[in-house]
């Protein structure tokens, strides 16, 4: 994809059903309300079809974490002025909410070092651990040897480990 | 093969066996065999504590399913758009026409308020210093600018910025100041989407403020009281 392209349906289509996830369980990780999650994810997917993304300047992945970090401290913000205006009507003392960035940014890495996985082996970890589905199950629902799914799941932790490592040396 | 990478080999699915443990998927006979070389070697427990690190962080970040009807609302709201795109244009076109046509009169009417309103509603009040922000690099950051202006008398100081490109992943902004007592750090922001930033600044150090720069720090440099910036991208000089 060419430097602010324009997306086309098809386009979208296939970068949503590729990246939604990880967008919405980065949205989800900050807002922590199933809701909230959903609408970030829809904005930060229709942001992307108005255009703003180069692909000179990183990943697609790279650029709707980024997208979604960015949005989602927005509305945050705008959650803790609400409750800070309700706050003056009420007789209790003003709540201090701030916002973990450094645990923020460590969201962002994770995802984009998952995307850095196969998509066999971001398939199997999030089997695993995002819908709890068992190792035995997993290899019946893919129809391959449990073995091979050990290894896929054990290889992956290690490469996602490796990866994390990189990138808090590049820091 | 070579004892070499024999060696690699065997670290390798020990390694294996290791994140196996960790995942809880280690057959009976690898449980045996892991527990034969209990204590670990320092380098495996280190391999060890970081891959619990990585599934706690893993199962940490998880969410309910994406509900379906998301992506039926994505897709059917840049549908719409495009649909409305003719309609937009037809719009535009009717708009382009009747500038035209009152375009004398706009202009007209325009220089006539200009003549009888010659100070702009944001205008400096006595007392007041402005400092411009220009970008002091170039690429994607060259066109981001700005102001910081202070307000002594009414104790309110801001600060606004436009085309600011999106900090990289671990990095944050920060505005410091320039005083007489050496340069002290503000506060530390994020533009929105569209690279704009608006915000009141606390009366100091800012009030004091002789020169002003924006960086762009590690997210670990905000609890460094002796940090100093190394990269600026914007700065101005009263």
């Amino acid at each position: 994809m060419s430097a602010n392209a324009v997306i086309s349906q098809e386009d979208l289509e296939r970068l949503y059903d590729d990246h939604a996830p990880a967008v919405h369980r980065l949205a989800f990780s900050l807002l922590a309300q199933r809701q909230d999650a959903e609408d970030l994810t829809h904005d930060v997917f229709l942001r992307l079809h108005r255009g703003g993304f180069d692909a000179n300047r990183g990943s697609v992945r790279q650029y709707l974490l980024l997208l979604t970090r960015s949005m989602g401290l927005n509305r945050l913000n705008q959650r803790r002025n609400r409750r800070r205006i309700l706050n003056c009507f009420k007789p209790c003392p003003e709540q201090h909410d701030p916002i973990d960035l450094q645990a923020l940014e460590a969201r962002v890495n994770l995802e984009l070092a998952l995307a850095q996985l196969s998509n066999r082996e971001q398939q199997i970890l999030s089997m695993n651990f995002q819908d709890d589905i068992s190792q035995s199950q997993i290899a019946a629902q893919l129809q391959l040897p449990l073995g091979t799914i050990k290894t896929i799941s054990r290889r992956a932790l290690l490469k996602l480990r490796s990866t994390l490592h990189s990138q808090q040396e590049s820091l | 093969m070579t004892p070499q990478s024999q060696s690699n080999d065997a670290s390798d699915a020990f390694s294996e066996l290791i994140a196996g443990n960790v995942l809880g998927n280690l057959s009976h006979e690898e449980i045996n065999w892991l527990a034969e070389h209990q204590p670990l070697p320092a380098d495996k427990q280190l391999l060890l504590n970081d891959l619990q690190t990585t599934r706690k962080r893993m199962e940490q970040q998880t969410a309910p399913p994406l509900s379906e009807a998301v992506r039926q609302r994505v897709l059917q709201a840049t549908r719409r758009r495009e649909h409305a795109k003719p309609q937009n244009w037809l719009i535009a076109t009717l708009l382009m026409a009747l500038a035209l046509t009152g375009g004398e009169l706009y202009r007209a009417k325009l220089k006539l308020a200009h003549q009888r309103q010659p100070v702009p509603s944001r205008s400096l009040q006595p007392g007041d210093r402005s400092i411009a922000l220009h970008a002091v690099q170039t690429g994607a950051m060259a066109k981001a600018h700005g102001q910081v202006l202070i307000r002594p008398e009414q104790g309110t100081h801001s600060l606004r910025l436009h085309h600011l490109p999106q900090a990289p992943a671990g990095k944050i902004y920060r505005l410091w100041a320039v005083t007489p007592a050496g340069l002290k750090g503000c506060v530390h922001f994020l533009p929105d989407q569209r690279g704009h930033v608006v915000m009141t600044l606390p009366p100091q150090p800012t009030g004091s403020a002789t020169q002003v720069m924006i960086s762009l720090d590690p997210i670990a440099s905000r609890d460094q009281a002796d940090f100093k910036p190394s990269d600026s991208v914007l700065s101005g000089v009263l």
